[in-house]
């Protein structure tokens, strides 16, 4: 019989609150201009730990699982990047939205000037706390889809079969009880 | 030593449409500049590509009607994953790939990003994406054996019941 599988929470828990955290720092979360590279990364690590605790009780890790657990790795690493992302941008000025238009400008995308003035008089508009519930959203959404990426990777890289099955059992007699044993009756002979 | 196999056919057939989504996902880093130059919705595909590059002009190809949509690492990234998503398509099998290959497979990447950020000379764009090829491959592999394991069709619990007894 197979074990059940534990709780695929702890590992997702883990995996996305500590990459989340880690995009959120200036330095470190340049590693997301790698495709993203972070947010895949917390997928498979969320996969490897599910694959790991899937092991010790003896449960099988499927491809599906990894990608489940990555799923919602990516949710807890979009919630703990919005959250840091917002402290860090209120605290510190980090990603304000004199950064970004920069950014857009540096992009080389040839720009009419008029859109230009329409997306800065809306991030004007907005507020810091609503940029930062922007962010948070869009920070859930991505991370969901590439960290599930990253626990389907995970699911293929550490991926284990359940133990076989046991082999099924023969009936054997009932034990004899009573009397000496007696000569089995024989058959007469056939008769021509 | 990487051993091959086979896939299911309805699984193979799955994957097919999966890999064809993803050549539009990479067209669309093609497209992007292109469609900018003529349509506010080239921009906002442009845009699109954002949360998963930096989109420094100078650090894109740029093939005549402005910088691609992604980085040439990133194109190299991604033409790397949608090769490794189409071969299995095409020959029917799925390698087993484990985890030192996907290491060996980032070092090139991972070396070359690491000497941007100390301040070390940066390569050209494309030895860039040629170095990033490795890994896109062997991570569409990947992926596309995760796929092909979710996506094949497994037998009824019933089946599987009325088969033992």
């Amino acid at each position: 019989m197979q074990t059940e599988a534990p709780s695929f929470v702890k590992p997702a828990l883990i995996a996305g609150i500590a990459f989340g955290v880690a995009a959120a720092i200036p330095f470190i979360g340049w590693i997301n201009c790698l495709c993203c590279a972070l947010v895949i990364a917390c997928g498979l690590v969320a996969a490897y730990l599910q694959s790991q605790q899937c092991a010790k009780v003896g449960a099988p890790f499927a491809v599906g699982d990894g990608a489940l657990v990555g799923l919602v790795a990516g949710l807890f690493y979009g919630v703990a990047n919005g959250i840091m992302g917002a402290i860090m941008q209120l605290a510190f000025g980090v990603g304000d939205m004199q950064e970004v238009i920069e950014q857009i400008e540096s992009s080389g995308v040839d720009m009419d000037p008029a859109v230009m003035d329409q997306v800065t008089g809306f991030m004007e508009s907005t507020g810091p706390v609503l940029m930062a519930l922007i962010g948070i959203f869009v920070a859930i959404v991505l991370g969901a889809i590439f960290s599930t990426l990253g626990g389907l990777i995970g699911g293929a890289l550490f991926k284990k079969e359940g133990p076989p099955p046991p082999a099924p059992m023969t009936q054997t007699p009932p034990p004899y009880a009573g009397g000496p044993p007696t000569a089995p009756p024989t058959s007469p002979p056939p008769t021509m | 030593m990487t051993v091959l196999e086979p896939m299911h056919p309805v699984a193979r057939r799955r994957l097919a449409w999966i890999a064809a989504a993803a050549a539009l996902f990479v067209a669309g880093i093609v497209i992007a500049p292109w469609l900018a130059s003529r349509s506010g919705w080239g921009v906002a595909l442009h845009f699109a590509y954002r949360p998963m590059c930096h989109q420094m002009a100078d650090r894109c190809f740029d093939l005549g009607a402005g910088p691609l949509a992604v980085c040439a690492r990133c194109t190299g990234l991604y033409v790397g994953g949608l090769l490794g998503l189409w071969l299995p398509v095409v020959v029917g099998r799925t390698p087993r790939l484990g985890l030192r290959t996907l290491i060996v497979s980032a070092v090139p990447s991972v070396v070359d990003f690491a000497l941007g950020v100390v301040g070390l000379p940066s390569l050209a764009n494309l030895p860039r994406a040629l170095l990033a090829l490795p890994l896109g491959l062997v991570l569409g592999l990947l992926l596309a054996r995760g796929l092909a394991d979710l996506l094949t069709p497994r037998p009824s619990n019933r089946a599987d019941r009325d088969s033992v007894q």
